[in-house]
């Protein structure tokens, strides 16, 4: 099929393109959404994981295209073994996680060398996201709406409790090594965070105000603080707070923070 | 048997947006790099479309990635598609919420998909809301040969006091759970829950009558009869719907209509045993109507690859 990458709507218009990223021997589906005009900020979104990467897909698909309109690119993607990306989800880990959000921002430092990128994380993949810009170059970091262990976002009153079969676990139908389970279940990401990051390299934590996800977020910032990192937080109303961490991004209003806050925007 | 048989089939997968009049439809279609084989000019080209309910493309726990990956290993190119408001889709008009809108556009990637990759065969696999569109064009398309309709309820299920009553108790049951949330206590105390969406949630009633679905799609029996084509519905044992989905199927498809299901599963099958379980029963179907490629003896050894029946 040949599809028709360029989408143009209502006087608004940008260009989304399905990437795939090498990283070793398989690839990584990502999906490139740029401006129109010419752009200088680009974004790596790190998505979450298991059915809270499911439920806030379409929100960050939004987020992605009103951004766009903002004049900023954006590159969202699977992470190996989950999605439409290759791999097996048996092996994935933290380690694999961030290697694939590497993978992106050094993909789209190739592409636009000029570029100015930064990274944003939503609930897992704010961890995933300050382990991958701790790696590279100083990159400002966009935590929105933290969350640190499987049980948040698990804990919904239609969820089952893990199955243990051998080497996999299998979480509502998700099969996850025993590696990832354990580390998404016994605080191992909190152990190491956070890691050894560029200091100089500014942060934006934007989390619902009051909603469950609030401790958690206090926890980040805590963290980053505590290792000398700049973090300028933003707690924002949610019209609905019953679905917990499957709110539903006020897409809106995150753009025009992330535009506000942005250190080369505009 | 040689090394050759031992090697997984290539596959290759491509991503892209499908433009119909109610938006761009994000698809994706898998199909292995020699679709056709070497012989193509005598093997039939068969292709699975496959429509979630009201999702991803990818399918509740990326079932469809998996299960595409294994239909391009017994030879079948697979095409998933986004409808308009889901996923990477764009919408360009309100109306993609309607069944009648569902429809156009599945039909639409359809005769897209049937186009590109030049087949001759149609197999149309559903989920949920897919699987009663599947059954919808299955009438109307004469190249589909087999329908696969996973937890599909009756199109035409009035809205029974007992249905009503598990509504209101699986609500209240949420509710309950999250009386243990400390936020809910914290809202509960400001005076910031509204009493009136709750009572609306717990009374809540279905939202377009289930006759005016029926007309949109235009199943009825006596257009059901004009084409018999092979069904296979499978449900879980916990899917609500189940019992009275089987009697109106049974119904309405007296002769082609083949219903299994599989033990504790729910709607979605979301634990991998109950996944493996449902693709199972879809492949040895898929088999017996004797719709499975050439590859299908020499890939079984690949189906571990893609995770879903390796044990």
């Amino acid at each position: 099929m040949q599809p028709t990458a360029k989408c143009v709507v209502q006087g608004a218009s940008w260009t989304e393109t399905f990437v795939d990223i090498s990283r070793d021997a398989y690839s990584i589906a990502g999906v490139l959404v740029e401006p129109e005009a010419a752009w200088r900020e680009a974004i790596v979104i790190c998505g979450s994981l298991l059915d809270h990467r499911k439920h806030m897909y379409r929100d960050l698909a939004m987020l992605a295209r009103v951004l766009a309109q903002a004049g900023i690119a954006t590159l969202r993607f699977d992470y190996s073994g989950f999605g439409e990306s290759a791999g097996q989800a048996e092996q994935a880990d933290l380690a694999s996680f961030v290697d694939d959000a590497e993978a992106c921002l050094c993909w789209l430092r190739a592409e636009r060398p000029a570029s100015s990128i930064s990274c944003i994380g939503v609930g897992l993949g704010a961890i995933i996201a300050a382990h991958a810009v701790a790696r590279s170059e100083p990159t400002p970091l966009i935590a929105c709406q933290p969350l640190w262990q499987i049980e948040t976002i698990q804990r919904g009153p239609f969820q089952r409790k893990p199955l243990y079969d051998g080497r996999i676990v299998d979480v509502n139908g998700y099969r996850i090594g025993q590696r990832l389970y354990r580390q998404l279940t016994a605080n191992e990401w909190r152990q190491n965070f956070p890691p050894t990051a560029h200091i100089g390299a500014p942060t934006l934590l934007m989390h619902v105000q009051d909603g469950p996800s609030a401790d958690a977020a206090q926890i980040y910032q805590e963290l980053l603080e505590r290792s000398g990192r700049a973090v300028v937080v933003h707690a924002f109303r949610a019209a609905r707070f019953w679905l917990s961490a499957e709110l539903p991004l006020p897409v809106a209003e995150v753009c025009r923070c992330i535009c506000e806050w942005l250190p080369g925007y505009g | 048997m040689d090394s050759f048989q031992h090697e997984a089939p290539m596959i290759a997968e491509s991503r892209g947006w499908l433009v119909v009049p109610s938006g761009h439809l994000a698809v994706s279609t898998v199909a292995t790099v020699d679709f056709g084989g070497t012989n193509a000019a005598t093997t039939l080209r068969r292709g699975v479309l496959m429509l979630p309910g009201t999702g991803l493309r990818n399918g509740p726990q990326d079932l469809f990635v998996l299960f595409s990956r294994q239909c391009a290993s017994w030879g079948l190119a697979c095409l998933r598609v986004d409808y308009s408001f889901y996923g990477d889709s764009w919408p360009a008009c309100d109306q993609a919420m309607q069944i009648s809108t569902l429809r156009a556009e599945a039909r639409a990637a359809l005769d897209t998909f049937q186009a590109d990759f030049a087949l001759d065969e149609l197999i149309l696999l559903g989920l949920c809301t897919g699987g009663e569109i599947a059954l919808s064009l299955a009438q109307e398309m004469p190249n589909v040969v087999a329908c696969v309709l996973w937890s599909t309820a009756a199109v035409y299920s009035p809205l029974t006091p007992a249905k009503r009553a598990r509504h209101a108790f699986t609500m209240l049951r949420m509710y309950g759970r999250k009386l243990f949330y400390l936020a809910t206590w914290r809202k509960l105390l400001r005076g910031g829950v509204d009493g009136a969406m709750v009572r609306r949630t717990l009374t809540k009633r279905q939202v377009a009558p289930d006759s005016e679905k029926q007309s949109a799609l235009g199943i009825s029996k006596r257009r059901s009869g004009a084409r018999r084509v092979p069904m296979l519905f499978v449900y879980g044992e916990r899917d609500p719907d189940r019992r009275q989905a089987v009697q109106y199927y049974r119904r309405l498809f007296p002769d082609t209509a083949a219903i299994t299901t599989v033990p504790k599963a729910d709607h979605n099958f979301s634990s991998v045993a109950w996944a493996t379980q449902a693709t199972k029963l879809t492949k040895e179907w898929l088999s017996r109507q004797g719709l499975l490629g050439r590859l299908q003896q020499e890939t079984d050894h690949a189906e571990g690859r893609y995770g879903l029946l390796s044990k």
